[in-house]
């Protein structure tokens, strides 16, 4: 066993060179590969990277889900009808947001109007009308849903003739301008029109940088009298802005299919984008629009086959080898973006793949290191942190947790999204520093805003401000999260056990058996370790004497991460315990110092590194590989030096299969 | 609610003689159908119902409701209540999560342990599922599964496996659950009018690229492991599953007086969703869109508030009331609430016409919780409640008995003409008490 692995850490650190046969072949080393379809996380974010979208984080993804914690291993996912017709339901939305031209419309009952009068007139048509006295300026804000490019349209008409039941031939026309409360840019027209059948179109185009609420001013002047009158409002998409619909249409839809699907198609499937294949999908669109359907939507009809096909939904790698082959550039490009980025391939790694140059060692752009070095540095490594953050940690089970208001009157969902927010920080620079990991458990500087403050007893930033503090004493380090203590405890009350196991399996890979079922309930405003006699009851006692001193120590903390020294009912919190083995526990502060100087903990966590990068729950015969990487970063290594280690593998680098 | 129109004023306060003229309107489109197939129609209660305040006191014809059972009274004729069935014993089940909800959810029309093969001989598959097929006409929606709660973030640990699903084909899988409104509106009736045309679009366009994507499977089989193709086969049938299902056929059913149009516009509440889909569930029986339709007013441990009826916590959380008078109060409130908004239901389809007389008639009700007392996750004591059912079911009565849900499962497919063979893990056979 210690021979093979040390050949895994002379492979991971370069220190032999392969066998110079081609293509060179990898050592039996690495796990076998199972199917790994995209989950939630993953789906979400590929499909806003390839559609140029917000994150559509609005999605009921539950479906993709499986029971594991991290939401990529393959052999815990669970298929089914209902992921289908969930993943059918959100590819059509999301498609739909980005490709589609959508229309917003903004009524004339909303927003403020300053100035003038106003008279509420129907056309008869069912439209309301908005008349006004001479001089009058509606401002509404328009709610963008992305990025790009859009039209605003105000209707508007003369009001004179519905107010004086007259058109007097002499009355001027009047003025309407439109204007964009960020640009600045404007548009003023004179408006003639009488009829509302047939009123005048103002026209003002819009460039947004962003999705998100865009203030149109609507000014209307002219006549001593009365103005004009407007019917609210219409806004439409006429082009993505930083998304990939760039064609107009203006070189026939074919072509335009095309240049859409090309690149669409390579970062999706991670295969060339041959004729073959982009020729059918854009022949589709052609025909479609020949016979009268409307090019945005043909498109998003094959967008949507893109989306739903299994080529992206799944890692579809070439079959593999018993004794593990080589990936191709590809498949490396895919695994790596899945890995570091949770997400798809951007066109540079694409191109690196295109070119086979990626996993070169050869010191080019495309070489391994080059590109995963670039992709670190990256913004997009944010998926790894928050793979992170709500899977390894578990923070993502605080989203839509609810406390006891009697108890936890402060507790809000805001409050709850500050926490998380506040440990992804934590995360992002601790990992991008390539800070020494197991230093996570010590570090004291956090990153507060005012409710964290209050909650943590520190000086509180000005306005929605986050400002970074050093936390005092020793009680501080990653366990001291909020979002960590919170989301390992129930509604009313802490659980010990819950903090318990969650340290053993998350931080020590030491997870005890799972409970039985039917345990009894505790009694009324059960809290902390009094509670807990039962659990020395023979039968509980075997897992509990293990589980519950490492949560007893951290009861310092309540169910919302708060510091406590007694309990409700006034009891003091006692915080000293000893673990099974010995070790000597002093509140959180021990708890840290103790996880800090587990040899275990970098081991443990190249288990998780090994799984979200292979996609497959960790087994034990995988012992050998994951700790090689942890033997790879060394004592001393950072979240980075694992994750890089983890992607020299052969484990990584290599596809391997046995026949079934 | 906006508009004029409330289910509330229409069946209580305006009496029977103002609620036909919009149920008969309803009916059209069953009558003109003809159709003589029965209906099961199911309904769940979320969090349960606590025994001390739903179990009726006295059996037989003269039982007395208890707090929350007390609008069940108002159709006492037309129901069985019974008492003390019991799904599979946790602790003979393979639990692999701590989330009890979803351990209750999983084995409850199913009466398998989900975490383990089936071992009965519907094959995992629920009760529902089960006799869908053996009722189905053909051409309409061979079963219909609603719910009033839409699953977003999971509060559990665990994920939310089967908390919001009450419906398993085969295998224990389970079958998608629409919670929101307009899609129900358009899988029930249709499109709106002035959506038309987009919807048109849509279904057009999803089986095109339905197509596409299946047409795709054989080159991918050639090109990937025998290992993937297994999963990604899976994937494949499924979707064929949701190309079939849009083939299902367009609605037969309408909306003759725009109300539910005018409901869905106004942006429901959490009450009126719920209330809403009801009401869909309500009109695809009675026009013959579906012949089996379940509903959940919620997933089963879900956080619902319900603001309108004055409470301000979610019902999983007050479902753990750990005898507090407050909670007590407050998840009381809401259960009784469920219990009149299911009562409504089974006097609409007591004054819709049917086949055979009343639509009620030709309909099996089954009204059911999957845990007992919520504070103790309790699989006995559940609450249940048939309706309908014809002359077959001992109507007016409290039934209390000692058995497994499982066996109330073999006789209501009795009632549907099946095989009355052991239901699920535990079953034993027919419960004969709940029969005349």
């Amino acid at each position: 066993m210690a021979g093979w692995r040390h050949l895994v850490l002379a492979l991971a650190v370069g220190g032999c060179e392969p066998p110079a046969t081609e293509p060179p072949p990898v050592e039996v080393v690495g796990p076998t590969t199972g199917t790994v379809r995209l989950g939630p996380r993953a789906w979400r974010r590929s499909v806003a990277d390839l559609l140029g979208v917000a994150e559509p984080t609005d999605l009921d993804l539950s479906a993709l889900t499986g029971s594991a914690r991290y939401e990529n291993l393959g052999d815990l996912q669970v298929e089914g009808d209902l992921l289908v017709d969930r993943l059918v339901l959100a590819t059509e939305t999301v498609v739909e947001r980005a490709v589609l031209a959508p229309e917003l419309r903004a009524d004339v009952a909303s927003g403020q109007w300053d100035g003038g009068e106003r008279l509420e007139i129907a056309d008869g048509g069912g439209a309301v009308w908005w008349t006004t006295g001479s001089e009058a300026t509606w401002t509404v804000s328009v709610d963008l849903p992305s990025a790009g490019t859009w039209v605003v349209e105000v209707n508007a008409v003369r009001a004179w003739r519905w107010v004086m039941d007259d058109d007097p031939p002499t009355m001027p026309a009047v003025e309407v301008t439109v204007s964009d409360g960020v640009s600045g840019d404007e548009v003023t027209q004179a408006v003639a029109a009488i009829t509302p059948s047939e009123p005048e179109t103002v026209t003002l185009t819009v460039e947004a940088s962003a999705a998100g609420p865009r203030p149109i001013e609507v000014q209307i002047s002219g006549h001593e009298v009365w103005g004009a009158a407007v019917s609210g409002i219409v806004v439409r998409r006429v082009r993505g802005g930083d998304g990939w619909l760039r064609c107009d249409g203006d070189e026939g839809p074919r072509a335009c299919a095309e240049s859409l699907l090309r690149p669409l198609i390579e970062r999706a499937w991670l295969r060339p984008a041959d004729d073959t294949t982009v020729g059918p999908l854009a022949q589709a669109v052609e025909d479609a629009v020949a016979d009268g359907e409307r090019l945005d939507e043909a498109l998003a009809g094959v967008v949507e086959r893109v989306l739903l096909s299994p080529e992206f939904l799944y890692r579809l790698e070439a079959p593999g080898t018993e004794s593990g082959r080589s990936l191709s550039a590809w498949e490396l490009a895919g695994r790596l973006a899945d890995l570091l980025w949770a997400s798809v391939p951007d066109d540079e790694l694409v191109a690196c793949a295109a070119s086979g140059g990626l996993g070169a060692d050869d010191g080019g752009v495309c070489g391994l290191d080059a590109q995963v070095d670039r992709m670190i540095a990256h913004p997009r490594l944010d998926g790894l942190i928050e793979v992170l953050v709500d899977d390894w940690l578990g923070v993502a089970a605080l989203k839509g947790q609810s406390r006891d208001p009697e108890r936890y009157g402060v507790f809000s969902e805001a409050l709850a999204a500050a926490m998380r927010e506040q440990t992804r920080r934590l995360l992002d620079v601790h990992v991008r520093d390539e800070v020494r990991f197991r230093d996570l458990f010590v570090r004291a500087e956090v990153e507060v805003n005012a409710p964290l403050a209050a909650l943590y007893g520190v000086p509180a930033p000005e306005g929605a401000a986050w400002a970074t503090v050093a936390l005092p004493g020793a009680d501080v380090g990653l366990l001291r999260q909020a979002a960590w203590l919170t989301a390992t405890s129930q509604p009313d009350r802490t659980s010990p056990v819950h903090r318990g196991v969650a340290v053993l399996s998350n931080f020590l890979c030491a997870p005890p058996d799972p409970a039985p079922a039917n345990i009894p309930a505790l009694g009324e405003g059960a809290d902390g370790r009094e509670a807990l006699d039962a659990h020395k009851t023979p039968g509980c006692a075997v897992c509990h004497d293990v589980i519950d001193p490492w949560g007893f120590a951290l009861e310092g903390y309540d169910a919302i991460g708060a510091a406590r020294a007694t309990y409700e009912d006034g009891a003091s919190v006692q915080t000293g315990t000893e673990t099974v083995d010995g070790v000597t526990l002093d509140g959180l502060g021990g708890v840290s110092a103790a996880l800090r100087g587990d040899p275990r903990v970098t081991p443990c966590f190249a288990r998780q590194v090994g799984q979200i990068a292979v996609g497959r729950s960790w087994k034990d015969a995988d012992e050998g590989w994951t700790d090689a990487l942890a033997e790879a970063a060394g004592p001393d290594g950072s979240v980075l030096d694992v994750v890089r280690a983890m992607v020299r593998s052969p484990a990584f680098r290599a596809r391997r299969e046995v026949a079934e | 609610m906006s508009g004029g129109w409330s289910r509330r004023a229409v069946l209580r306060g305006a009496g029977a003689a103002l609620a036909l003229p919009w149920l008969a309107s309803w009916s059209r489109g069953a009558v003109a159908a003809g159709t003589s197939a029965s209906n099961l129609f199911i309904v769940h209660f979320p969090n349960g119902a606590r025994p001390a305040s739903f179990r009726p006191t006295g059996e037989g014809a003269g039982w007395q409701p208890n707090t929350v059972s007390a609008p069940l009274a108002r159709v006492r004729d037309e129901l069985v209540i019974v008492s003390g069935l019991r799904s599979l014993d946790p602790a003979s089940m393979a639990v692999a999560i701590d989330a009890p909800h979803d351990v209750a959810m999983g084995c409850l029309l199913t009466g398998e342990d989900q975490f383990g093969a089936p071992v009965g001989r519907q094959g995992g598959a629920s009760l529902d599922q089960v006799i869908a097929p053996a009722i189905a006409a053909g051409g309409e929606l061979t079963s219909l599964e609603l719910s009033a709660e839409a699953v977003n973030a999971c509060p559990f640990p665990g994920g939310c496996t089967h908390g919001p699903y009450l419906s398993y084909a085969e295998g224990i899988r389970q079958v998608p659950r629409i919670t929101s409104p307009l899609e129900a509106f358009q899988r029930v009736i249709g499109s709106t009018e002035g959506t038309s045309e987009r919807a048109l679009w849509r279904l057009r366009t999803r089986r095109s690229v339905l197509d596409g994507v299946l047409a795709e499977a054989d080159a991918l089989r050639a090109r990937v492991s025998s290992a993937d193709w297994q999963v990604v086969d899976r994937f494949f049938t499924s979707l064929r599953g949701v190309e079939q299902r849009i083939g299902g056929g367009s609605g037969t059913c309408q909306d003759p007086t725009g109300e539910l149009a005018d409901r869905l516009g106004a942006g429901p509440s959490v009450e009126e969703h719920a209330e809403l889909m009801l009401d869909l569930a309500v009109l695809a029986l009675s026009c013959g869109r579906s012949h089996t339709v379940s509903y959940m007013f919620g997933t089963e441990g879900g956080r619902k508030v319900y603001t309108g009826l004055g409470v301000q916590q979610e019902h999983h959380f007050l479902s753990h009331h750990g005898n507090r008078p407050e909670r007590l109060a407050a998840i009381d409130t809401v259960t009784t609430w469920e219990m009149d908004t299911f009562a409504a239901r089974i006097e609409a389809l007591a004054a819709l016409p049917g086949p055979n007389g009343r639509l009620l008639d030709d309909t099996v009700v089954l009204g059911l919780g999957a845990i007992g007392d919520p504070d103790l996750h309790d699989h006995n004591n559940l609450p249940v409640v048939l309706a309908g059912g014809g002359d077959r079911l001992r109507r007016g009565e409290h039934v209390v008995v000692d058995a497994p849900l499982a066996n109330l499962c073999t006789t209501l497919m009795g009632l549907f003409g099946l095989d009355e063979e052991p239901f699920g893990r535990d079953g034993t056979g027919p419960l004969g008490a709940v029969l005349r």
